[in-house]
């Protein structure tokens, strides 16, 4: 986090952080509430589905922020990690009701939503540095199992809407036309593969994140902000 | 040991400019202690493999599809090929043809290899297309050029042309510095009508490889190969711009009016 950011700049992003921290605690809080009352986790989605696109659609507000050096991350890669979310929410949940419910739904749902909780109040406190350890610990540990069981709910759900979008057809541009087409269903295959190498290199990435951070050097918490 | 000497990159500095393989060591100045820092660049495979496997391989890729497999076209697989697609297929065969000649026969190298990454990265790029414009251009539902015959001899003739332009300038620019001499000279016309396009770019090599793909779009109207012209375009236009930052700063008289990769524009 770059030192000499003006006291508006810090405050503007510690409301997007915060903002964005209750947008995923009220989903989660709902996501519970429902599989409590109602024993199941079947047609959880339609109970969240308004909050959950909208702050995950908000979070291309932080591509931008990189893009104007409020935050020191690539533009690229942040970009990157949202699509695939993006895609979830807008290009399965959304179109292929049917997919709605897979058991990836609550997976995902519950997965997204304790890291974003973990991740935004991380960076709201580390804004002013007040992150008590117990919350860089939890941000830089709970990935180990939230980010491969997160995976998984994104692509079982995946899985589950791929008959459906190839029976019909969805987002389907065939030939003849400019001699060039394009079938959604394939393009959902692809992507699928693209966790193959991304996945690894994410998780080793927040792995040797983990290491510097919770490293027992005296710095002291909240002191380097490593996305 | 496997740290041969293409593998070094020897540099005063441990973050600093790699020194040149002709330099002598009592040439340099080296700080008190003597130090030489040599950084491992990896496993490193020649230039003219990575060359040779990037071409040949768009012939294999492209010339799968042209033979109409039933395992990529089904049923279809038998209907007949409009003229259009056996001229891309010549154009498409020549080109890298021409290329491998050129890797074989023209071109001087001035480093001997480059990081083993760079093979994968540069023929998943090159096979890659050349198999999703194959595909495409190859397909029983292809659909001819709007304009028929006048916009394909019209194009394949600008093709042509580009392609003579783009082995002119490879000749141009090997001619430019005879072997043995080290002077360094500014790109120049020569006798060869083709080569005016120095008066305007410091790259016409990479004008004429664009303006031959825009050619072979407009040839087949096949969007992908349009897509292929872009990333082109945009990987031989930050070259180019990058050559001719050189060019200004080596040669104080460079001509004013150049541009880069595009007459005029860039």
């Amino acid at each position: 986090m770059a030192k000499n950011q003006s006291n508006s700049a810090k405050l503007y992003l510690f409301v997007y952080n915060i903002i964005q921290f209750i947008g995923w605690s009220y989903g989660f809080v709902n996501v519970l509430l429902y599989i409590g009352k109602r024993g199941d986790y079947k047609d959880v989605w339609p109970h969240v589905q308004y909050s959950v696109s909208l702050f995950q659609s908000l979070q291309l507000l932080e591509v931008i922020h990189c893009v104007v050096g409020l935050v020191p991350s690539n533009a690229i890669q942040t970009l990157m990690q949202i699509s695939s979310r993006l895609l979830v929410v807008w290009g399965i949940l959304l179109p292929v009701v049917e997919s709605r419910n897979s058991i990836g739904v609550p997976i995902l749902l519950i997965s997204w939503s304790i890291a974003e909780m973990t991740r935004y109040l991380y960076y709201a406190l580390n804004i002013y540095e007040m992150v008590p350890y117990l919350l860089t610990w939890l941000r830089y540990t709970l990935f180990i199992v939230l980010y491969p069981i997160g995976v998984s709910g994104e692509l079982i759900t995946m899985v589950s809407a791929f008959p459906y979008i190839r029976d019909r057809q969805l987002f389907a541009y065939p030939l003849p036309n400019a001699n060039i087409s394009f079938y959604y269903h394939y393009m959902i295959v692809l992507v699928m593969l693209s966790y193959i190498p991304f996945f690894p290199q994410l998780y080793f990435y927040m792995i040797r994140q983990r290491k510097k951070m919770l490293a027992p050097t005296g710095t002291k918490t909240g002191h380097n902000k490593n996305h | 040991s496997r740290l041969y000497p293409e593998r070094q990159s020897l540099r005063l500095e441990s973050r600093g400019k790699a020194l040149s393989d002709d330099v002598k060591l009592n040439t340099l100045t080296l700080n008190k202690q003597r130090i030489l820092y040599c950084k491992d660049l990896g496993p490193q495979i020649g230039w003219k493999t990575v060359f040779l496997c990037e071409y040949f391989g768009p012939l294999v890729c492209y010339l799968i599809s042209y033979s109409r497999p039933a395992l990529l076209y089904g049923s279809k697989a038998s209907t007949p090929m409009h003229d259009v697609v056996h001229l891309a297929a010549l154009c498409w065969s020549f080109h890298y043809l021409k290329r491998l000649y050129e890797t074989l026969f023209v071109h001087r190298f001035s480093h001997s290899t480059m990081p083993i990454m760079n093979l994968f990265k540069n023929c998943g790029y090159y096979w890659g297309f050349a198999f999703y414009i194959g595909y495409y251009v190859n397909h029983p539902l292809y659909t001819s050029p709007y304009f028929g015959k006048v916009q394909i001899y019209t194009c394949l003739a600008g093709f042509l042309l580009s392609e003579i332009g783009n082995y002119s300038i490879h000749i141009a620019l090997r001619d430019l510095r005879p072997p043995g001499s080290t002077e360094r000279k500014i790109p120049m016309p020569t006798s060869n009508p083709l080569t005016f396009l120095f008066r305007y770019v410091s790259c016409p090599n990479y004008s004429y490889e664009v303006y031959s793909w825009a050619f072979f779009t407009l040839m087949t109207q096949c969007l992908p190969a349009g897509l292929f012209a872009v990333a082109g375009f945009y990987q031989m236009a930050v070259w180019a711009l990058g050559k001719h930052r050189n060019y200004k700063k080596e040669f104080p008289k460079y001509p004013k009016g150049r541009k880069a990769i595009i007459p005029f524009l860039i």
